[in-house]
């Protein structure tokens, strides 16, 4: 029976596939060698800056790039009195894995800000590769793909991830993609983990603004509001506290938008009672604070807007602040 | 379950090993409805009951015509069956688009109506499965075949899984046969369905995926790009949805191979076709057959005067553009191939031996391939009103494409897909370089199998890689899972 032709032939082909994965394994220290440079390698850092800070007392953001660019941690720490950790990086790592991650790194007597880009609420998430070059990165971020749907990990994982790491071994092959820039590196944040290598640098101009006045996608944002909330619940049982802070957005997206932002911020306040910090009049941001998208803010821009954020927490300076912002919720 | 996936290699090793570890032809045909409906499911297992009704509606409308000696009894089961397909195809795919014909009339005559609001799914592959069932009452009333009297043979036929939900459409008389007769595996077979599946992959994740996202930015806002890169873009659209639709039936044919079923060839290097009525001989061949054996013959074919022939040409085809989608812009598709088809079936004419491959003349050759050349180009002029989102949209970008010559400054590469505007040229040279050199074999990877292992399993690997390599960061479903 071992040597019938069927037997035979299903043994060469599981050898041809063997011989795939074993080239892709190969292919993976290289891969990883090679992301160990790149913008999204910088989730190491953060990471390891907020492990390092386990047992104190500590904040840390969690969100897309808009995350990055759009805190002063520094202020954030001097108000609160806490270690403050920015995990904000790319929007492409999807809400799912953004939320997990934060979820994975939440911990009793943490404060979570979470504060994920508003296009999350009404598009269906997808892999993509930034995730296979943060997971190549950072190989630990595999649990965090707990979210992600199941049948979209299973259909096109394999083939994404082998893919991913065939590019990130061979760049010189990688025609036809626009390189990241110097500004994309893992050295562009400071040590709390904002975006700072655009400081100095020349604003593009002009942005690219989106629209879309389609309805919005009521099963969607049902979808993304039902695992906000569950992230929420499972922070706040590890005795965390979480507040969700509404980005900023260039205001003539959130026109362009028509009452989609409107309709998000009423429903996490809906949802979040007493846990959202911002409104729908204080996301709009003008087109001078932008750096190089409508999501990406100036580095003076983000201070003022911290400022605001931390006014609006009820955070007004110090632990004292603090303390005055829970008694009054 | 889409072919391109991880998903789909697991699913095939699991349903490869349990199909040939079962000695009995009865047995593997319940795998095969097993397997069938848990592909289906997979995609969504809310539409596997209509999966199941209709082919057994189907079956017991053959056993009756078959069995029944009344031939009112014959009449009424086939009409029943006809009635059941279209009445479906109907809800399902053409009710917003008949609603909104009912209002825009209405309103043309001053009388405001609205649309009944439904929000209807379309069943993945519902225009292939009821096609290939009605096929098969359709040849059961016309005696061309038995009645089969197995419901698990019939379900195995109708559901089986690499071929139901975009095609080939097979008729009951060979892949009904296929399912009836014991199965042998044959190894050179099966080693040639895999390389047959891997150049079906090749087509659709190295080059319809990524053609997809050059061909998307021009098409959702023509404005913005010169006629040159509008015509570049349907150039790239031409190739896109015969590398998609082909590459799918490569892999569906080469699954087939493993499980010891030939499935029918569906496309034949339609681009090298030397006219029109060459090219429908060659695109989609199961669909053409289908409507040519079921529509257009019984409409009277070109048995009839010129006048009735053009009519059934023009009937055919809008049916066969309707057919696509439910839309003003896949029947003036449909039309507009059907103008282009029509002298050639009035007018035939004998076919060139450049265009089959015999000896050939200087003359001959460019004369064929000048015919190639205008039949292509006039095949482009069609895709643009199959892709575009309205006929008006077609008509915008047909008129910039001739008034506007240049590129424009605006590219059609986004960074969606892997490669620019250029590779993706050479890259489509390349794929008609190598199907022009192995147009005599059912795919190019057939040369491989005269190669000694090592290497065979090298050139392997390297497109494995390359397939692996070009998966743009969005992948786009099949095209014809819409229909």
């Amino acid at each position: 029976m071992l040597r019938s032709p069927v037997v035979v032939f299903a043994a060469r082909a599981a050898l041809f596939l063997a011989l795939q994965c074993g080239i892709c394994a190969a292919l993976v220290p290289l891969a990883y060698r090679r992301e160990q440079r790149d913008y999204l390698a910088a989730t190491i850092d953060k990471h390891a800056r907020l492990d390092a800070q386990r047992g104190a007392r500590r904040l840390f953001i969690a969100g897309g790039s808009t995350a990055a660019f759009g805190f002063d941690s520094a202020a954030i720490e001097a108000a609160t009195g806490r270690a403050v950790t920015n995990l904000g990086l790319h929007a492409a790592l999807g809400l799912p894995f953004i939320l997990a991650e934060a979820e994975s790194a939440a911990g009793p007597g943490d404060v979570v800000w979470l504060s994920p880009e508003f296009h999350f609420y009404w598009r269906e998430p997808a892999l993509s590769e930034e995730m296979w070059a943060y997971l190549c990165a950072r190989p630990a971020g595999f649990a965090d793909l707990r979210y992600e749907p199941v049948k979209t990990l299973l259909d096109h994982g394999p083939f994404q991830f082998a893919g991913h790491v065939a590019r990130a071994v061979v760049p010189w092959l990688r025609f036809g993609t626009k390189p990241a820039g110097k500004l994309f590196a893992r050295a562009s944040f400071e040590e709390h983990g904002d975006m700072v290598a655009h400081v100095g640098e020349q604003p593009t101009r002009p942005l690219k603004l989106e629209t879309d006045v389609a309805p919005i996608d009521e099963n969607r944002l049902r979808a993304s509001l039902r695992l906000l909330t569950w992230v929420v619940r499972s922070c706040e049982e590890k005795g965390a506290e979480v507040r969700i802070v509404l980005p900023a957005l260039h205001e003539e997206v959130v026109r362009g938008f028509g009452g989609r932002v409107e309709r998000v911020v009423a429903e996490l306040e809906r949802a979040f009672p007493g846990q959202v910090i911002g409104d729908a009049g204080s996301v709009a941001e003008p087109d001078d604070h932008f750096f190089d998208t409508p999501l990406h803010l100036t580095r003076e821009a983000a201070k003022a807007r911290t400022q605001r954020v931390l006014a609006a927490a009820g955070i007004v300076g110090g632990e004292a602040g603090a303390e005055a912002a829970r008694s009054g919720r | 379950m889409n072919f391109c996936t991880a998903t789909y290699f697991v699913f095939l090793a699991v349903v490869f090993s349990a199909y040939w570890a079962l000695r009995d032809r009865r047995a593997q045909n319940w795998l095969i409805v097993a397997a069938g409906f848990f592909f289906y499911g997979w995609w969504d297992w809310r539409f596997c009951s209509l999966l199941l009704l209709s082919p057994l509606i189907d079956w017991i409308n053959g056993r009756l015509i078959g069995e029944s000696k009344s031939p009112l009894v014959r009449r009424l089961a086939l009409l029943a069956s006809i009635g059941y397909g279209i009445g479906l195809l109907s809800f399902f795919k053409y009710f917003g688009f008949f609603n909104q014909a009912v209002v825009d009339a209405l309103a043309a005559v001053g009388v405001t109506a609205r649309p009944i609001h439904l929000d209807v799914i379309l069943p993945l592959g519902i225009s292939f499965y009821l096609f290939q069932s009605l096929g098969y009452v359709i040849d059961v009333y016309r005696g061309s075949i038995p009645a089969c009297r197995s419901f698990r043979d019939y379900l195995a036929f109708v559901v089986f899984f690499p071929q139901m939900v975009a095609g080939p459409i097979e008729r009951a008389g060979h892949l009904l046969g296929e399912i009836q007769r014991d199965r042998r595996f044959d190894a050179a077979a099966a080693a040639d369905g895999c390389r047959q599946i891997l150049w079906g992959m090749c087509k659709k994740m190295v080059v319809a995926d990524n053609l997809a996202a050059l061909v998307e930015p021009a098409y959702a806002d023509p404005a913005a790009f010169g006629g040159a890169r509008l015509a570049l873009a349907t150039v790239f659209f031409a190739f896109q949805i015969y590398c998609d639709f082909s590459g799918y039936s490569d892999i569906a044919v080469g699954t087939g191979r493993l499980f010891g079923i030939d499935l029918m060839r569906n496309f034949n290097h339609p681009y090298f076709a030397s006219d029109p009525a060459d090219f429908w001989r060659r695109w989609h061949i199961s669909l053409s057959q289908w409507f040519r054996d079921y529509l257009f013959i019984p409409l009277g074919g070109s048995r009839g005067s010129r006048g009735e022939t053009a009519r059934n040409v023009l009937v055919t085809f809008v049916i066969s553009g309707l057919w696509h989608g439910a839309g003003y812009n896949y029947l003036i598709w449909g039309l507009l191939n059907g103008l282009l088809v029509m002298p050639f079936i009035l007018w035939p004419r004998k076919r060139s031996d450049g265009g089959s491959g015999g000896q050939a003349g200087w003359s001959l050759a460019v004369r064929g391939l000048a015919g190639t050349a205008a039949t292509f180009a006039a095949i482009c002029v069609t895709w643009v009103f199959f892709r575009a989102r309205t006929p008006a949209d077609a008509w915008s970008i047909l008129t910039r494409i001739i008034t506007d010559p240049g590129l424009g400054t605006q590219s059609l590469f986004t960074g969606n897909g892997r490669f620019g505007e250029t590779r993706m040229i050479l890259i489509v040279l390349a794929l008609v370089g190598i199907e022009w050199c192995t147009r005599h074999r059912d795919h190019p990877l057939g040369v491989l199998a005269a190669v000694p292992r090592p290497v065979r399993w090298l050139v392997y690997t390297g497109i494995f890689w390359a397939i692996m390599y070009s998966i743009p960061s969005a992948t786009s479903p099949f095209i014809y899972f819409q229909f």
